[in-house]
């Protein structure tokens, strides 16, 4: 059995700012933000996965005693959530990828000076709204220091807010200086959401999101999909990535998201037959990324 | 044996110079009513005639499944409730010995300045529209006691005792988990410097690594401002690293009530046997599943005949069905409700020991709560970690 193989699981969450309009997609309130957060954190701290919080500015500044206090007792990592709109105020009002470089850095920029302020600490790992992005997207936020993100959806094929990532690799990677959709040598971790590609619905793929859809349907679907494709590419680093929002009703037991991340849950139990299931951040992921790299005979 | 002689035997067992809170024959009903003309159709007897006393500077744990009376108890002692029947006396420090359910308003504002109550939701017993200083200032506020300035500063110095910033006077809410919640709560709890304090399930809504830190917090507190706890649980896990004596409650009455060493290792009520064998042991999967009792708690409108617990006894006799054992002493300070009591030979568990309950002073804690083992230590680069050793492994870091 100590042949198995490790599967990496990293859960995350994006934490947007309350609504002023319920198209913004955030939760409707900031006390059912910090209820959702917290428990989605407990649940999954009690099932011995930390989670990945990527946070807008708005979301840091409202909720930064609980954001410390999930990093410091419950493992989670803080991360930086942008969408451009909410980070500047409305000055900026696409999406991140529909900007050219030097704008970039400078909507970015504004949301992580916002983020500091708030949490005292520089975030390292990155997500933007939608999962768009530009070819210039990595480079930028490496430049600014950000060392791992989440921000791809392979087969996601939403041109109006530049998130277009058909044919991006499936598997964490490092990402080419100057094309989104290659591999190359930009020191800087992608670890893709996991998606069924081949499942497209209105310019989405399938997307690894817990509140989406149950378990039987989705979730199980996507996981076996994705887990055969690593096993037909013989993937040397496996890795699930799950997302959700603060907008979804962790805190309420009988809700579909809590059932399905409860179903989720003992779904990666059962796949511990076959895996040696190892729960990680984002920051982890790295770090067991280059260890990786480093272990691997020179030339592979 | 009669209630005047469970009382007297009571007095027996302490020093009524060290008693603070003495409850005799307490009794809450809620009435039940039904039809067209919403009339009284029966009675919910969530506290059925209980008498425990709470000594100056102890804990007592009060431990029952959920529905079993608890909260009532809590809440009909500091006149949340108006009691169906019985006594609450309680030594004020400032008034001497009051019998609270005789107090009027203005009485009971007065007694509540040195008796509170901590909530088990820290979600809904703040209000969401307040600021945490307006929250925890308000009963200084209401009372008199300080405005302005000087107002400000007491919260200030409250949100450190409790471990919170000053600067989060300012803020919601929703700016905070539910342990900072909770920590929130306490603060208010304590703004008059209160003398009594009843716990409700203060950690039972908290992630397990968050509940060692308010308990911590919570004994720290005691030893600090001599408080005298009643602390509520619903689970003996829980109360076992905290109290001096534990009773146990089971619809509406007590059912046991003993030093925890004695409870813990040679009970003499059945329930308490059950209680202890459910306590959560570390689960291999470490998914946090609620360990529960085999069986339902009876309505507390329609209990059973006889003791209560017969239907779920494993060693209920024929006169258990019609006979309901009375609250009786046992052995030292131990008292019992079981026909049985003597001759059964219970199955305890022996106390952690206190080896243990490894603490060293400022923001390093360890703690253990029964099953489940709970360290969080501040260490030298200022990162706390949290460890649970039945946790699924995660990979080691570089
Ligand atoms: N305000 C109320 N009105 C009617 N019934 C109540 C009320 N409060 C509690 N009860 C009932 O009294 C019993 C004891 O409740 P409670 O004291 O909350 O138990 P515990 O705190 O041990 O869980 C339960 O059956 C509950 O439904
Ligand atoms: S009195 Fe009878 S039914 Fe009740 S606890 Fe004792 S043995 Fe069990
Ligand atoms: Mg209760």
């Amino acid at each position: 059995m100590n042949d198995r193989d490790t599967l990496y699981v990293l859960f995350t969450m994006d934490c947007l700012p309350a609504v002023r309009k319920a198209t913004e997609g955030g939760p409707k309130t900031w006390e059912i933000s910090a209820r959702s957060i917290e428990s989605f954190c407990t649940q999954l701290h009690a099932a011995g996965y930390p989670v990945t919080l990527f946070a807008s500015p708005d979301c840091a500044e409202e909720h930064s005693p609980l954001l410390e206090e999930l990093t410091d007792a419950l493992d989670a990592e803080l991360g930086l959530y942008v969408s451009p709109k909410l980070a500047t105020d409305g000055q900026y009002k696409r999406y991140l990828g529909a900007y050219g470089e030097e704008e970039q850095r400078e909507i970015v920029k504004i949301a992580m000076d916002r983020f500091m302020d708030a949490m005292e600490r520089r975030p390292q790992s990155f997500r933007s709204a939608e999962f768009s992005a530009s070819d210039d997207t990595f480079g930028v936020l490496y430049s600014l220091g950000f060392q791992q993100g989440s921000v791809s959806a392979p087969g996601r094929q939403v041109a109006k807010y530049q998130a277009v990532w058909v044919g991006a690799p499936t598997t964490p990677h490092y990402p080419s200086r100057d094309d989104r959709l290659q591999e190359g040598d930009l020191p800087f971790l992608e670890v893709p959401v996991t998606t069924d590609p081949d499942r497209v619905v209105g310019g989405v793929s399938a997307e690894l999101c817990v509140d989406t859809g149950k378990f039987e349907t989705w979730h199980r679907q996507i996981i076996e999909r994705h887990l055969e494709s690593l096993e037909a590419q013989d993937t040397a680093f496996k890795l699930l990535c799950l997302f959700t929002r603060n907008g979804s009703a962790y805190h309420q037991r009988s809700a579909q998201p809590a059932e399905n991340l409860a179903r989720i849950l003992d779904h990666l139990e059962s796949l511990r037959e076959s895996y040696e299931i190892a729960p990680v951040t984002l920051f982890d992921a790295h770090q067991h990324y280059m260890r990786r790299r480093d272990d691997a005979p020179s030339g592979a | 044996m009669s209630r005047e002689q469970t009382e007297t035997m009571m007095e027996s067992q302490v020093n009524p110079e060290d008693v603070l809170l003495e409850v005799k024959g307490l009794k809450k009903h809620f009435p039940i009513r039904g039809g067209f003309l919403r009339r009284v159709v029966g009675q919910v007897k969530a506290v059925d005639g209980i008498d425990f006393y709470v000594k100056k500077g102890e804990t007592l744990g009060l431990v029952g499944e959920s529905g079993c009376g608890k909260s009532t108890t809590g809440r009909t002692i500091i006149r949340l409730y108006d009691p169906t029947e019985g006594e609450v006396i309680f030594n004020d420090p400032d008034m001497g010995q009051v019998h609270i359910e005789e107090l009027d308003s203005k009485g009971l504002r007065k007694v509540r300045q040195n008796m509170q109550m901590i909530f088990q939701d820290p979600f809904s017993s703040l209000d969401p529209r307040m600021t945490v200083g307006r929250i925890i200032g308000e009963p200084l506020l209401i009372n008199g006691v300080a405005k302005g300035r000087r107002l400000r500063e007491r919260v200030a110095e409250l949100l450190t005792v409790v471990g919170l910033r000053p600067d989060h006077a300012s803020r919601y809410p929703h700016a905070f988990s539910g342990g900072q919640r909770q920590r929130i709560g306490i603060a208010r709890a304590l703004a008059l410097n209160p003398k009594f304090l009843i716990c409700d399930e203060p950690v039972s809504a908290l992630d397990v690594s968050v509940q060692a830190q308010v308990l911590n917090l919570l004994e720290d507190l005691q030893t600090q401002f001599d408080l005298t706890y009643l602390f509520i649980a619903h689970d003996l896990s829980v109360v076992e690293h905290i109290s001096d004596r534990v009773a146990v409650m089971y619809v509406g009455y007590l059912v046991e009530m003993a030093p925890v060493e004695r409870l813990y290792y040679n009970p003499k009520m059945p329930y308490t046997e059950a209680l202890l064998a459910s306590i959560p042991k570390p689960d291999p999967r470490n998914r946090a599943r609620p360990v529960r009792l085999p069986g339902d708690v009876p309505s507390p409108a329609n209990p059973p005949s006889g003791c209560y617990f017969h239907p779920r006894c494993q060693y209920a006799q024929d006169i258990c069905k019609v006979e309901r054992p009375p609250l009786r002493l046992v052995g030292p300070d131990h008292w019992a409700a079981c026909h049985f009591a003597d001759e059964l030979n219970l199955k305890g568990v022996p106390r952690l020991g206190e080896s243990a309950v490894l603490r060293t002073p400022s923001a390093a804690s360890t703690i253990q709560v029964r099953g489940r083992r709970v360290t969080s230590e501040q260490t030298g680069d200022g990162e706390a970690r949290t460890e649970q050793p039945q946790q699924p492994p995660r990979p080691p870091q570089q």
